[in-house]
């Protein structure tokens, strides 16, 4: 495995012009950003679960799924991170009708090394899903 | 220290390894919550590959201390030395210290079975009265 060693990363949005141009873009005028942010901001966990209970081979930094219940378990961490408020869980998920179905995640289950996820379908009743992917950025230990 | 941080091991392992699905779950209830169901732990498979191909994962005395460090403090298994290569059997005791609570695994001291290690076809995939699953108590005759 190779190593590119970059300090800064430039968009290059100085040589568009005319309709390429795009002014109202907010980052029009950050044409060069650190590549700490790039590194630092990628994703620092992420992982699929089928059936509320497996986990996919689609993974990182996880080491296992806990199912406690209907519509409840927990991922846990590989490596901790610094604050149970600095990561964020983006997920997606059908429920096993086949319906789409909502997920959130609780403050009172998480921690650093876990993440306490509930599922509900639409009747906001808790429901195991066929399918959820959730992905978690903040900042490891 | 050359072995670096747990991350970018990791990271490399998931470039180099093939995820390895575990043929166990581990079924447990917790004993301070009575009513709640037994919880089915399942191993990630990227994390099972790198428990197995060794040098990636800090030794689970790190976890145990680190869990005792409140929150935003610094921990040890990041940056710990890297034990060897564990077997399947090894990598699921090795879990169950790392993500049970030790309530269920070191602490209680109770005659009733509320920790079981058991194949995966042993786990009903029919989901209906998840929240009455509890772990069946086999008495010697």
């Amino acid at each position: 495995m190779s190593t590119l060693n970059v300090a800064n990363i430039s968009d290059d949005q100085s040589t568009l012009t005319g309709a390429n141009e795009n002014p109202n873009d907010r980052l029009h005028f950050n044409k060069t950003v650190d590549t700490k942010f790039v590194t630092n901001g990628s994703a620092k966990a992420f992982a699929s679960i089928y059936s509320n209970s497996d986990i996919n081979v689609t993974s990182l930094n996880a080491s296992s799924y806990t199912n406690t219940g209907t519509g409840a378990g927990e991922l846990n961490f590989t490596i901790a991170f610094t604050q149970p408020s600095f990561k964020v869980g983006v997920s997606s998920q059908i429920s096993a009708a086949g319906a789409g179905a909502t997920m959130r995640g609780t403050s009172g289950g998480s921690t650093t090394s876990k993440y306490d996820i509930r599922t509900y379908e639409g009747t906001n009743a808790a429901a195991s899903t066929s399918y959820m992917s959730v992905v978690f950025h903040g900042d490891l230990a | 220290m050359t072995h670096g941080h747990l991350w970018d091991r990791l990271c490399e392992a998931k470039e180099r390894l093939e995820p390895v699905q575990s043929k166990y779950r581990v079924v447990y209830e917790k004993p301070d919550e009575l009513d709640a169901p037994a919880a089915i732990m399942c191993p990630d498979p990227n994390w099972l590959a790198c428990a197995l191909a060794g040098d990636i994962l800090p030794p689970i005395e790190t976890y145990l201390r680190d869990a005792l460090v409140p929150d935003g403090e610094p921990k040890e298994h990041p940056y710990a030395k890297p034990i060897g290569p564990m077997t399947e059997e090894e990598a699921i005791e090795y879990l169950i210290m790392k993500d049970c609570p030790p309530q269920v695994w070191r602490d209680y001291t109770g005659n009733r079975s509320i920790l079981k290690i058991v194949p995966v076809e042993a786990i009903p995939t029919n989901r209906n009265f998840r929240n009455a699953w509890k772990i069946k108590q086999e008495v010697a005759a």
